[in-house]
């Protein structure tokens, strides 16, 4: 099926077409030259519209133990928010943590056309890549856990050498099915356990022997080294603690100049100044990030109003159960490999914390130079669902709507923050980068996130109009794989998603100890732990796109 | 003025959500109004006015809901107070859900978590309920919270469950697991009751005429009591038109049991004796 979008004006930063006029032609599943076409194929008039590659979210909590734990936890989101089938779509329920198929829909409505799971426990990946399969219309990746297990720790703890590390990063990236490595408050979850309350970068844990900045200094070293696109995932530790903004620099310092990037950096960007001895380290933060051409970060927005925290730090969320809304919440083990806690929370406008985390976030974006540095989350559902990015958006290219909405703030938040006197504002090209062009480079997909002949045609056509939230809200059109899913903000087909992985090379007699030790220690055994491309796309029910690794 | 009337004319085949009429009496909508709005019966959608009749306004303090079938759920969902609603037939799950202080009558059975979350009011069910009565749904914190649930006939497992405030009054039996996880509240009963009894009952009163088939394990007998407060008690239960009123306004001599232990332990199981 051939169609030719005609007229439109084109954003594709990969190829730093800004705004030109051009038609952009669809072949099959492919991006084609439009001219190629033949002249009686179907052609959809979109002058009066802009186009993008479709958007790719490259942190979003949409599959796994948590994120279930949270949906079956969260009941009033699901009561308040039900969705009825139709003869296209299934019917779902809830907005901060939706069910799978709802999730999907609400992504493809908004134009986006895939999502990265950051927080893929390697025991529970099988659950996780079900979840993600279940989640229609959206490709899909996750990124496995490591910095927590007792084979990475045993393994520093014995003076291993970074080659050996690299095989295991290996051997868990194919295993788990998965396209990157993360690695969430390094060390300090594992010693959390062991009744450490606090592990700051330099501290040796007493648990484990060894500090968080060697944990994120071997696993950014052996991402690297293996060839893996993605940069180690960096859930850095402290979340939340006033002053954290030290523990993020020298966190970003730990990968002594290899890519690292840096997750929900607006919940690791707080100083101590003011009588609430809580302050704005935004532009700290925003100045390192400039600095260090290795750090990229996505900034995980708050935005005001009910959601619910779910994170691998036990260790942070057992301190923010006191401020759970509604009161209930868990903290847990996972297999002794992670854990997991889930902390319903309800971002307050007349809360000064809160005013002043949602001014952090946005200073943060409009601080750091590079577009293609910092990427536009909300950190789904924990600063706020990923139903927000349309409202995110505006107030990123629009300053005095974003000024209005400080006006309503804590008014001490309002003080402590410069946000006000920020006179950028992005632009639509600078959008298309955060949205688009730099997830699919620093995911390594190189056939999406753009428009040339040849690149997947996942494809968004938004109208043009004077409101820019409700233009990011209900594209016009929106292409996956060259299909036609979404007509005027409604679906009209529903498709399945990929699953985006990376399999790097290693030395397969890294299985031996690590055979041993499932057979001493797992839950379930070695060969039962992995998950084969047949398994996923037979029995899971996602294909497996492998991209690949460089060299070097 | 004419009494209002909504008539359920469709076939039962599909379930219905009635969290319309919360809707339209929050917005005060004409019949006319409300037959125009769509409503969602599976994947199909079809228009309320094919489905029912309206008839007078819904200001009206009276409602009356005719031709009710076990297909209608959530029927008088968070009915606010001076507000009554009437339904001649049989209801579905959730009837009374939420109830915020209005009065709602069936004159038939209702299936599951009838009154579960109810916040005030009452609820008056002729015959049957199903599970969960008075109970909550899964994932709340707390169950019925105040008001009145009258069920005249028999009522199933789960009766009372995460119950906080309020009276459950069944004249028929019970099921299994009545006050299961209580918090606080009156159950009582005219009929049997089933196993489990109390289980992870934290606070609040079960009293019944006869030993249930079996209590939770972490209750202990207290012996043979004369109580003050059950002719106090006796009042509220014996006020609305039931077979409790056919109990002696004074009585007060029961066993007393205590429990769950498992949890807080000052829940109290009352048996009547003499
Ligand atoms: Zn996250």
């Amino acid at each position: 099926m051939a169609i030719k979008l005609v007229g439109a004006q084109i954003y594709d930063p990969v190829h730093q077409i800004d705004g030109k006029k051009m038609d952009i032609g669809i072949d099959q599943e492919q991006i084609c030259n439009a001219d190629a076409l033949a002249p009686d194929c179907e052609s959809i008039d979109v002058s009066d519209c802009i186009i993008m590659a479709g958007a790719i979210d490259l942190h979003t909590h949409i599959g796994g133990g948590k994120v279930n734990i949270a949906r079956t936890m969260m009941i009033e989101d699901h009561q308040a928010h039900l969705h009825h089938g139709d003869h296209q779509c299934r019917s779902g329920s809830g907005h901060a943590v939706p069910s799978t198929f709802t999730a999907g829909y609400r992504y493809a409505e908004m134009g986006y056309t895939a999502g990265f799971e950051p927080a893929v426990l390697p025991v529970n990946a099988r659950h996780a890549h079900m979840e993600m399969a279940d989640t229609p219309m959206i490709d899909k990746g996750g990124y496995v856990l490591l910095g927590n297990d007792d084979f990475l720790l045993q393994m520093m703890r014995d003076g291993a050498s970074q080659s050996a590390i690299n095989d295991y990063v290996a051997w868990v990236l194919n295993a788990s099915q998965c396209i990157g490595i993360k690695v969430v408050n390094a060390g300090g979850v594992h010693a959390f356990k062991f009744n450490q309350r606090r592990l700051d970068v330099d501290e040796v844990s007493t648990a484990s022997g060894v500090t968080p900045r060697q944990i994120v200094n071997v696993l950014s070293r052996a991402v690297y080294e293996l060839g893996v696109t993605h940069p180690l995932h960096v859930h850095a530790s402290n979340l939340g603690v006033p002053g954290n903004f030290e523990t993020t620099i020298a966190t970003m310092g730990a990968a002594e100049g290899v890519p690292i990037h840096l997750t929900h950096i607006q919940f690791h960007s707080y100083g101590t100044e003011g009588d609430m001895k809580f302050s704005s380290a935004a532009c700290e933060i925003a100045e390192a990030i400039n600095k260090n051409k290795n750090v990229t970060a996505d900034v995980g927005q708050i935005m005001f109003g009910q959601t619910v925290t779910t994170s691998g730090d036990t260790m942070m969320q057992y301190y923010g159960h006191e401020h759970a809304s509604p009161k209930k919440w868990t903290v847990m083990d996972i297999e002794c490999e992670m854990g997991c806690g889930v902390v319903p929370f309800r971002y307050r406008d007349k809360s000064f914390v809160n005013a002043l985390q949602w001014s952090i976030g946005l200073e943060i974006f409009l601080q750091v130079n590079d577009p293609w540095r910092v990427f536009l989350t909300t950190d789904h559902p924990n600063g706020a669902p990923f139903t927000s990015y349309p409202h995110l958006i505006k107030l990123l290219m629009n300053r005095s709507f974003r000024n209005d909405h400080l006006s309503n703030l804590h008014p001490e938040a309002q003080r402590m923050s410069n946000l006000s006197s920020m006179d950028r504002e992005y632009s639509l090209y600078e959008i298309a980068i955060m949205t688009r062009a730099a997830p699919s480079k620093i995911l390594g997909l190189a056939d999406q996130g753009h428009l040339a002949a040849g690149a997947t045609a996942n494809i968004t056509v938004y109208r043009k109009q004077d409101d820019i939230e409700k233009m990011f809200a209900h594209p016009a059109y929106v292409f996956k794989n060259g299909k036609m899913i979404v007509k005027d903000g409604k679906i009209i087909e529903t498709v399945k998603g990929v699953t985006h992985v990376v399999k790097p090379d290693y030395d397969k007699s890294i299985e031996k100890s690590l055979r041993t030790y499932f057979d001493k220690f797992q839950t379930i055994s070695l060969d039962n732990f992995k998950i084969s491309n047949d398994e996923m796309e037979e029995c899971i029910g996602s294909r497996v796109v492998e991209h690949p690794c460089k060299k070097t | 003025m004419s009494a209002t009337t909504i008539e359920y004319k469709g076939s039962g085949d599909h379930r219905v959500n009635m969290r319309w009429l919360q809707q339209a009496l929050e917005q005060d909508l004409s019949p006319k109004e409300i037959s125009k709005s769509t409503l969602n019966l599976g994947s199909e959608q079809t228009l309320l006015g094919d489905i029912f009749s309206i008839t007078g306004k819904l200001s009206a303090s009276e409602i009356t809901l005719k031709n009710s079938t076990p297909s209608l759920d959530y029927v008088g969902i968070g009915l606010p107070s001076g507000r009554t609603l009437s339904v001649e037939g049989d209801c579905g799950h959730y009837l009374g859900q939420q109830l915020a202080g209005g009065r709602l009558i069936c004159t038939g059975s209702a299936l599951h978590y009838a009154g579960c979350n109810m916040q005030a009011g009452s609820i008056e069910i002729m015959s049957n309920a199903g599970d969960y009565v008075g109970g909550s749904i899964a994932g709340n914190r707390r169950g019925m919270a105040g008001g009145r649930l009258l069920i005249h006939g028999d009522s199933g497992d789960f009766t009372g469950d995460l119950m906080r405030r309020g009276l459950l009054m069944v004249a028929g039996n019970i099921g299994d697991h009545c006050g299961n996880r209580m918090i606080a509240g009156t159950i009582t009963s005219m009929g049997s009751v089933g196993e489990n009894a109390g289980n992870s009952m934290r606070r609040g009163t079960l009293l019944f005429p006869s030993k249930p088939a079996s209590i939770a394990t972490g209750f202990s007998d207290c012996g043979r009591h004369s109580l003050g407060f059950l002719p106090l008690l006796m009042r509220d239960i014996r006020a609305p038109e039931s077979a409790f009123q056919t109990l002696h306004p004074m009585r007060r001599r029961v066993q007393r049991y205590l429990g769950d232990a498992s949890v807080d332990g000052q829940g109290e199981l009352l048996i009547w004796i003499g």
